[in-house]
């Protein structure tokens, strides 16, 4: 999606952090300083200006969703908008407390901020993930597409069906393959090509006449080919999974988010 | 290739708006159902003060009308204003409403004032000051009592004689008993052991200072009232005294009464001069003659002197609070004070090493109004307090 996905973070010498980082600074200098007499809280002036500071910057943020898609235009590299997106994000975990004046309990306004954490965590996890696994996705393939893994494990596998025909072999295979299944949504997670060894065969070659050692020796070469083969698959799903699924959190909780931002703003004003 | 479909994550994001619509449907369904619709307290910005928890869940006790601020007229409801307040609410360039100070939704304090601003956002500023015609003056902001200015002395002219070294320690009484006199057995406490009991002739004089004006009428004593009073007991007393030895003697015709009263009005005229001249109240009192008094009434008045009555205006202090301290250790000049006119209350000074700091963070109290009344608040007026009563039971 992203081409040099690993730089958004440090984008034009971390511009958007110093930005968000000064801003803050700024905000928690005003918050001490200028204590209203009723105590900090939303609806102090200081707390209005945050309250709308906010509730701009998460539209601004959900902005970024529709920026994403527009292709032609000439609102900024995509590269910079995804740097202020992270940064301002970030710094919104900060911004919320002092316009509520760290006032936080169990009601629907305070539950607007339990999900925008949820959805900053969330996009914080994928920006990480962005960062550490977007180059290793292409190093895993080893140059080839993903499908193309997949048509190699099963031309693998016919290869060793064809070995199958003789019996002693047939016995062999099946005393040391492993059973592939690409769609086992676990495996992703805990599949290790090291954890399949052969274990010891001495008894099972000893049995065989020397053309049959042979193949099973070519059994052997072609059991270490798949398994690292589907290594790869596995390893494959899982960056992908990593790199994408945190989406599904984020974007829609992003809705519930503006959701309850707007319930809160008309409660409050309603309730004044 | 079927399950391949079924795990590719590219695939899952197509879910993304259908999650999301779920999501917003359960919130919006978990908000609109009748359960968490009843539950008053999840809509709340905030608990309410412990004072108005009994109206955490009716909202439209004070919430009347939508996007409106709750109106002085509901606080009114149950709460009644002194003078101070109500003269406020009528300067015309006052229109802060009950809830610009006290906040509600703010915790079990909430309503309570935190900190000086509120005080000082107008008392710091000459202009604000001028713009509500407070006049000038203006006053900073304190953060430690070394800069608040000293309490003023309210200058009483009219005192009572009083020595107070000599009222402390081995004293005889009018038995001549050897009396140990204490701070406490002048300045008792009254039940609620906040205010001080007033002191009375009666109760913290008497034992000590006789009020007799005859010698020839040993034990009997003056009243210690008005001087009016005391003319009048003088002239019963003396009337009394004269029928009484004339009942003993046979009265003879031509003998005038009058005679009798004559003397027994000078008689009384002699002990008032003693009494307000020579002795017992002049001993204490400032004591005018009048240049012109009926026959009836006292030649002499005492001028009332003030006892026992605030003197720092509007100031709060709690000796309760303070009473795990001798008496001495703030009240230090009492001990060797020989004049009624010293003024006995400390100086600010001395409160500087308990209340100074932030009064947001310090244990002690040291904003404005942990002294300074704005408007205090009044015991309920009965109607009030009945239909508040009611209001409870309903809960």
């Amino acid at each position: 999606m992203i081409s040099d996905s690993q730089s958004f973070w440090s984008y034009r010498n971390y511009f958007w952090l110093w930005l968000s980082l000064s801003t803050l600074i700024v905000l928690s200098l005003i918050y001490f300083l200028f204590v209203p007499a009723t105590g900090h809280s939303g609806d102090s002036f200081l707390g209005y200006f945050l309250g709308v500071l906010a509730t701009l910057a998460i539209f601004y943020l959900m902005w970024f969703g529709i920026r994403k898609r527009s292709y032609y235009t000439s609102q900024g590299s995509l590269k910079s908008w995804l740097a202020a997106h992270v940064w301002i994000g970030i710094s919104l975990l900060f911004v919320v407390p002092l316009h509520a004046g760290f006032e936080l309990s169990w009601n629907v306004h305070s539950i607007a901020y339990y999900v925008m954490v949820i959805v900053v965590l969330s996009g914080i996890w994928g920006a990480i993930n962005y960062k550490n696994l977007a180059s290793k996705i292409s190093a895993n393939r080893g140059g080839v597409q993903s499908k193309e893994l997949l048509q190699e494990i099963s031309r693998l596998d016919n290869q060793l069906k064809e070995l199958k025909q003789n019996e002693k072999i047939k016995d062999f295979i099946d005393k040391i393959d492993f059973h592939f299944d690409p769609g086992s949504f676990l495996r992703i997670f805990y599949f290790k090509p090291e954890n399949f060894s052969v274990g010891s065969i001495k008894t099972e070659l000893s049995l065989l006449s020397e053309t049959e050692t042979k193949n099973a020796f070519d059994v052997l070469k072609l059991l270490s080919l798949k398994r690292d083969l589907v290594g790869r698959w596995y390893s494959d799903l899982r960056i992908s999974f990593l790199l994408k699924f945190w989406l599904l959190i984020h974007v829609p909780l992003s809705f519930c988010l503006i959701f309850l931002v707007l319930l809160h703003i008309v409660l409050v004003f309603y309730y004044r | 290739m079927k399950i391949l479909k079924a795990i590719d994550p590219a695939r899952w994001l197509r879910f993304i708006p259908l999650v999301s619509g779920l999501a917003l449907l359960l919130f919006g369904a978990i908000f609109l159902s009748p359960t968490f619709r009843a539950e008053k307290e999840i809509w709340s910005s905030g608990p309410l003060s412990t004072k108005h928890q009994f109206l955490q869940n009716d909202c439209q006790a004070c919430h009347d009308i939508g996007f409106q601020n709750v109106p002085d007229s509901k606080c009114l409801m149950c709460h009644d204003l002194n003078p101070h307040a109500t003269s406020l609410e009528m300067n015309p360039h006052f229109e802060a409403a009950c809830v610009s100070c006290h906040t509600e939704h703010k915790g079990r304090n909430g309503t309570d004032l935190r900190g000086d601003q509120s005080c000082m956002s107008c008392h710091s500023s000459p202009e604000k000051m001028n713009e509500l015609k407070l006049g000038q003056e203006t006053i900073q902001v304190f953060s430690s009592f070394k800069k608040h200015p000293d309490f003023l002395v309210s200058n009483d002219s009219a005192l009572l004689r009083f020595n107070h070294q000599k009222h402390q320690g081995q004293v005889l009484n009018l038995q001549a008993e050897q009396v140990n006199l204490q701070c406490l057995a002048c300045h008792g406490f009254e039940v609620d052991s906040e205010t001080f009991v007033r002191i009375e002739f009666e109760n913290h004089c008497a034992d000590c200072h006789s009020l007799e004006f005859d010698q020839a009428f040993k034990g009997i004593e003056v009243p210690h009232q008005d001087s009016n009073q005391v003319f009048s007991f003088l002239l019963n007393h003396y009337q009394a005294h004269r029928v009484s030895d004339k009942q003993s003697v046979r009265r003879r015709p031509g003998d005038s009464s009058t005679t009798a009263q004559l003397s027994s009005k000078e008689m009384a005229r002699q002990a008032e001069k003693f009494l307000f001249e020579d002795g017992a109240c002049s001993f204490c009192h400032q004591v005018e003659r009048l240049d012109s008094f009926s026959e009836l009434n006292s030649a002499f008045r005492v001028v009332k002197p003030k006892i026992n009555e605030e003197r720092v205006e509007s100031e709060i202090f709690s000796h309760r609070t303070h009473a795990a301290f001798d008496c001495s250790s703030c009240h230090s000049e009492a001990l060797t004070s020989e004049d009624s006119e010293d003024f006995l209350i400390p100086s600010i000074s001395e409160c500087g090493p308990c209340h100074s700091g932030d009064s947001n963070q310090s244990l002690t109290q040291n904003s404005c109004v942990s002294c300074h009344s704005y408007h205090q608040s009044l015991p309920l007026s009965g109607e009030k307090r009945e239909s508040l009563e009611d209001f409870y039971d309903a809960y």
